[in-house]
């Protein structure tokens, strides 16, 4: 029974050893998930790289992976450049004048392009009231000779018809009361 | 009592471009309508009419005012207690030239 225990132990090990083996060859093929862009930063540190004595060959162990990852660095930091407008780095002191002239050209077309882009209002309409029409339109408006014919015949009959309004009364206005 | 005054109203009013007509007494109030007209109006008649004669204290003929609204128009003759309104609208058949 022993015996049996140390045997299956035994494949277990050997297991292990190949999946170990198995991850070191996917690393090169395609960077993953768990990729490490920097190799070994605490190596790469100059305190120890002073100290230690095998650096030279740990450079060359990781010189094809540092290739990739500086690769990725630097198409990270370049697709950054172009796309974003960094405000906190223009530091009107630190920059010269050359490269200042070109940043305000590069900007200023930038946000002209964008402009042209968006949807412009349609050109709002002058004055304060827009409701109204034309003042001219009425002032040409004529007094039609009708209308002051109608107007003095009313007027006229109206007069007389008020003046004829007669009160016929037909209750009496005091009444009675009724004291028991 | 006002009979002769509703046939005098009904005359002005059987126009066949008139709306309608009003007539308010010397306070604004209503003494009469006929047709298609508001009574209230009468307040508001009487006091346009008052306020155009001030623009001439030495007019003798008294004003008539014209106010347009689209194709109607109101008009306003205020002639010693009494205030006429007549709200008039061209009809597509008669509707009658303006001649300057």
């Amino acid at each position: 029974m022993e015996y049996v225990h140390s045997v299956w132990s035994y494949l277990a090990s050997i297991c292990n050893c190949w999946q170990c083996t198995e991850d070191p060859g996917a690393q090169p093929n395609e960077p993953n998930e768990r990729t490490h862009l920097l190799v070994d930063p605490v190596n790469h540190s100059p305190a120890l790289r002073r100290s230690n004595s095998d650096g030279l060959s740990t450079d060359y162990a990781h010189s094809l992976p540092k290739k990739d990852d500086q690769n990725a660095l630097s198409r990270l930091v370049q697709n950054t450049a172009i796309n974003m407008i960094n405000v906190g780095a223009m530091d009107c002191h630190s920059l010269e004048h050359q490269e200042y002239a070109d940043r305000i050209r590069l900007y200023s077309q930038r946000l002209h392009q964008q402009w042209n882009n968006g949807q412009h209002a349609s050109i709002a309409p002058k004055g304060l009231l827009k409701d109204v029409p034309s003042h001219q339109f009425y002032l040409s408006k004529p007094t039609y000779p009708d209308d002051t014919a109608q107007m003095k015949l009313f007027t006229e009959k109206a007069h007389i018809s008020v003046s004829h309004i007669q009160i016929d009364h037909k209750e009496a206005v005091v009444v009675p009361f009724r004291i028991p | 009592m006002e009979q002769q005054l509703e046939k005098v109203l009904a005359e002005i009013a059987a126009r066949q471009d008139t709306v309608g007509a009003l007539l308010a007494n010397r306070q604004g109030l209503c003494l009469g309508t006929k047709g298609d007209i508001d009574p209230n109006v009468s307040g508001i008649g009487m006091a346009i009419s008052e306020q155009v004669a001030k623009l001439e204290l030495n007019a003798t003929a008294p004003a008539t005012i014209c106010l347009y609204s689209g194709n109607k128009r109101c008009v306003i003759q205020k002639d010693g207690e009494i205030t006429g309104v007549i709200f008039k609208q061209p009809t597509g058949t008669s509707a009658t030239a303006p001649s300057n």
